[in-house]
């Protein structure tokens, strides 16, 4: 008998592969723009920079001033990346790793405590609601979903069918949402640390300001 | 032409990505100035890149369409493309300080420049700035008309200038075939005069350029105005031959013959381009130039220029320069590519109608100078220096503004 949950999210997955092969057309079929200037620096160290010390909390005054978002982001996107892993690992059957188990789940478990803030702390904060879309609160809500089935599931608390209806669900959702920023990102940051770097900034050693005054 | 196809037209994959990739966290909030002075939702980087991805929106596809009418954003407060031109002009200077603070690296300031090219298409960008631009433009079609005019008025200059530094050898070269250097100033003696009088101590060999650096084409987000003002210094250093061309003080013309340029021409230009700042710090390491800090004796403060730093990279080079030149630099915080924009830049003080809110969003930048305790503010940016001035007004900042070279002048040792 076909395992049906499988194959739901089987096609889940293609429909959420497709949004990101679309993504990744729009951005691809526009020009780049080249920047045939003589660099004061080195556009590669730029964005290697960009993606390891830029990425670093002191390195931004907006991760300074707002620490524990940064780390609700960070412990967000790694419960994802733990989900990511124990849905794969459930995809293959592969079982009995407890140890693994057990830090997958606690990753998951930051992950859903993360998500449930970041939602909260977005519809309490007047400024906040007043930039966002649907998404902002429907994109976090079923990737917490996500991450908690996947967490109960880890932990034997909850059938695999549980865990593969919230990722097909979210799969779905995915083209349309905001987590297209996990194609725009590696751009983003990658093409505006090659200009810093191209113009030679952000390779300070010791960075730059330290104590702000105002 | 639609407001629409004019966007598509403008999008590129660095605009694409910047369009889509923020997740409207709202940590660019306190990157901005204006914010910092007025914490307001319309004073989010956020809140204005949403309205331009608005009419991004209405660009793609079905699935887009269909989420757009969901959406309960604050771009939909901000349909009216007035409110855009608004937005783009009169409420951010295109400072990067919230691309560089953005944890996706999200490039609002160039949004607010498609913004601003998509006002400029539509005839609805600040007329000055339309008419600056082309008055630019066609000075360098009318050269003949403008030469005559200048070389009198540098002859004046020169003729100041020699009694001033008691050297009847001073003389500022224009049209020197075989010059090492062209020389791009502003308007003004304080844009011509300190760098010339340097230039001359240096015993350089340097020729004045017939047009000003200033570039108003691209406060207004116009490639092709911008390509023809740049056009006219290109030629002229082709024709004359010059190794390089040295840009005086001036944040956003160095920025847009140093590294925009190159980019709009799609070829690296001919010769070297430098910062007036770039040529002392050089001469200060070399020994070119002798400073006597003790000629500086007063607290000394410099602001980093949006352009010339966190734009244009020129973060070490100036204070190379004031070491030497002066006896106690103090430093604003944050700084370098972290330093606050003064709210001047990108056009707006050429805005008269802006300036009670050029004067709000200065606030940042006159609480980190009065900080300091500085006298002398030094601001190597025209607009800046502008800004500086009337900002030490407003609050009460007891300064005096300068730019670089005045205070080198004073510091020479070897003259």
């Amino acid at each position: 008998m076909p395992d049906i949950p499988l194959i739901i999210l089987l096609f889940s997955l293609a429909v959420a592969l497709v949004g990101v092969g679309i993504w990744t057309f729009q951005l691809l079929s526009r020009n780049s723009v080249c920047d045939p200037s003589p660099g004061k620096g080195s556009d590669k160290l730029g964005a290697l920079y960009a993606f390891t010390l830029g990425m670093l909390p002191w390195k931004k005054e907006s991760a300074r001033l707002h620490w524990l978002v940064y780390l609700r982001g960070i412990s967000f996107h790694v419960g994802i990346f733990a989900g990511i892993l124990a849905l794969v690992l459930s995809i293959f059957n592969v079982t009995n790793l407890n140890a693994l188990s057990l830090v997958l789940s606690v990753l998951m478990w930051i992950g859903v405590i993360s998500g449930a803030a970041s939602i909260v702390s977005r519809a309490a904060d007047p400024k906040l609601r007043g930039i966002s879309h649907t998404d902002d609160y429907l994109s976090p809500a079923l990737i917490t979903l996500f991450m908690l089935t996947g967490a109960l599931h880890v932990m034997d608390l909850l059938g695999t069918v549980y865990f593969y209806i919230s990722t097909s669900v979210l799969c779905l959702y995915l083209p349309w949402s905001k987590v297209r920023h996990c194609v725009y990102f590696f751009f983003s940051r990658g093409k505006i640390g090659a200009m810093m770097g191209h113009r030679g900034l952000l390779m300070i050693p010791g960075g730059n300001s330290r104590k702000p005054t105002i | 032409m639609p407001t629409v196809e004019i966007l598509d037209k403008q999008l590129t994959r660095e605009t694409v990505a910047a369009l889509g990739g923020c997740v409207r966290c709202g940590l660019c909030a306190e990157s901005c100035h204006y914010y910092v002075a007025q914490p307001q939702l319309q004073n989010m980087p956020v809140y204005r890149g949403e309205a331009v991805r608005r009419l991004y929106r209405e660009t793609t596809g079905l699935a887009n369409r269909l989420f757009r009418k969901s959406a309960k954003t604050a771009s939909n407060q901000g349909r009216s493309l007035d409110t855009l031109t608004d937005m783009a002009f009169g409420t951010c200077t295109l400072c990067r300080r919230c691309t560089v603070n953005c944890p996706v690296g999200v490039d609002t300031a160039s949004l607010m420049r498609t913004a601003r090219s998509i006002a400029t298409a539509t005839g609805k960008a600040p007329e000055i700035l339309v008419q600056l631009a082309d008055s630019a433009i066609s000075r360098g079609e009318n050269i003949e008309l403008y030469r005559d005019l200048l070389l009198e008025q540098l002859k004046d200059l020169e003729t100041e200038t020699r009694k001033k530094i008691n050297d009847p050898t001073f003389s500022i070269p224009v049209g020197k075939k075989g010059a090492d250097m062209l020389f791009v100033g502003l308007s003004g003696e304080h844009s011509i005069v300190p760098p010339a009088i340097l230039f001359h101590y240096a015993k350089a060999n340097w020729t004045f350029s017939l047009f000003e650096a200033s570039n108003y084409g691209s406060f207004l987000g116009d490639t092709e105005r911008s390509k023809k003002i740049a056009q006219r210094i290109i030629d002229e250093a082709r024709e004359l031959g010059v190794k390089e061309v040295v840009i005086g003080e001036c944040g956003h013309a160095y920025t847009v013959l140093r590294w925009e340029a190159p980019r709009w021409f799609k070829e690296a230009l001919p010769f070297r381009v430098r910062s007036l700042i770039e040529v002392l710090a050089e001469w200060v390491q070399n020994g070119r130039l002798i400073l006597n800090p003790d000629a500086n004796p007063e607290p000394v403060t410099y602001h980093d220029s949006c352009n010339l730093g966190r734009n244009g990279g020129l973060l070490e080079e100036p204070r190379i320069v004031l070491r030497a030149a002066v006896r106690d630099l103090r430093e604003m915080y944050p700084n370098r590519e972290e330093s606050y924009c003064c709210g001047g830049g990108s056009g707006m003080v050429a805005v008269s109608e802006w300036e009670e809110r050029r004067m709000l969003a200065g606030m940042p930048k006159a609480r980190q100078i009065k900080a300091t305790g500085a006298k002398i503010v030094v601001a190597s940016c025209d607009n800046c220096r502008i800004q500086l001035t009337e900002l030490n007004q407003r609050y009460n900042l007891g300064i005096k503004v300068t730019g670089l070279a005045d205070l080198v002048v004073n510091a020479v040792v070897n003259k």
